[in-house]
């Protein structure tokens, strides 16, 4: 087990969403109030950009899929509540991890939440006490759509990024005093 | 102060950076990591709990309590946000100006609504079998409709709950 590579993989991605200003309170915070949408902006992009590489490295056969399997009630209730805390919070689970590395004490907190969060979870599923509707399998948009991967993903990547630049367009009109629309 | 980079650069270097994880045969994920610190800590208490409850993550094939690649990865986000700030950590008491200017200077009652937020986060990332890094940064790349029922929930109700804990209009 190569315990360098971890670390280095970890550095760079806290490195890279401290420098865009992912570990900010008020950046999550004016996002989910739609002030300020440089975040959602960020992340989608990055997931432009994962998902051509990965279905091009997938179509060359050089990684493979692993999926978190599809369970419609717990993805839903289960991000409900995600959501509810991510608003309280300011932080997700990932950065409040690196939030508390720039020095932040109260994303110290989130992750001390987070663990007991992991410990009541856990000690309830384990009594029979959360209820588990059947998984619907590991799927994805790709298994729906008659096209190969490569171009489902390629078609994914065009609209979200088109989408993303009108969202920045309509940001830019609007600081700039202009109408809403 | 650095200049802050841009969603366009930050989102083209981590989309690449993401590459390389699975690359390397790993997916990103970070609750997994939350779930072994927790089931360390128990098992010096009960063993009632087995440790494949704590270890059952998305992205990781670690089948014992130990320090492995996720937990790794998060000891990295660690130190990659400690190295973006040049090493100058903050004053102990530092809570967000946006959240003072809401709530007043109460870093005990923020600390409260962080430990809240990150309690409700872990128990519902592990509810969904996933958080933001493995649903949405490695779940919608590759088009996971788990990934994208998650995210849209966490938006869904992330806006509302927002907007009503700073009224409407707000401070900026």
């Amino acid at each position: 087990m190569n315990y360098l590579l971890p670390i280095i993989f970890g550095i760079g991605f806290g490195y890279i969403m401290s420098r865009v200003g992912a570990f900010e309170y008020a950046n999550i915070l004016n996002a989910l109030r739609l002030k300020d949408l440089q975040i959602p902006k960020f992340m989608l992009f990055t997931v432009a950009v994962s998902a051509v590489g990965f279905f091009s490295l997938h179509a060359l056969g050089l990684v493979s899929l692993n999926l978190i399997a599809t369970n419609l009630g717990a993805d839903l209730l289960g991000g409900l509540i995600f959501g509810v805390g991510f608003a309280l919070a300011g932080y997700c689970p990932g950065t409040s991890i690196g939030a508390w590395g720039e020095g932040k004490r109260d994303a110290q907190y989130a992750v001390f939440g987070g663990v007991f969060g992991v410990l009541v979870y856990t000690i309830l599923r384990e009594f029979g006490l959360v209820l588990r509707t059947p998984d619907l399998g590991e799927i994805s948009l790709i298994d729906f759509i008659p096209l190969s991967p490569l171009a489902v993903a390629v078609l994914f990547s065009v609209i979200l990024v088109g989408f993303l630049y009108a969202v920045d367009y309509w940001e830019e009109r609007k600081n700039k005093g202009g109408d809403l629309l | 102060m650095q200049a802050k980079w841009s969603w366009v650069k930050g989102g083209f270097l981590l989309g690449v950076w993401n590459l390389l994880v699975f690359l390397s045969g790993n997916h990103l994920g970070t609750t997994t990591a939350y779930a072994q610190t927790a089931g360390y800590f128990t098992q010096f208490f009960s063993d009632l709990i087995p440790t494949s409850a704590w270890t059952a993550g998305t992205c990781g094939a670690d089948s014992t309590l130990r320090v492995g690649w996720q937990w790794l990865l998060v000891l990295g986000i660690f130190l990659g946000g400690l190295l973006a700030k040049g090493g100058r950590r903050q004053q102990a008491s530092a809570i967000p100006e946006m959240w003072q200017k809401r709530f007043g200077h109460r870093p005990r009652l923020r600390y409260l609504h962080a430990f809240i937020g990150g309690f409700l986060m872990l128990f519902g990332a592990r509810m969904a079998g996933g958080c933001t890094s493995s649903h949405v940064i490695s779940g919608m790349s590759q088009l996971a409709v788990s990934g994208l029922l998650f995210g849209g929930a966490v938006f869904a109700v992330g806006i509302p709950v927002a907007m009503l804990l700073y009224g409407k209009r707000g401070v900026q």
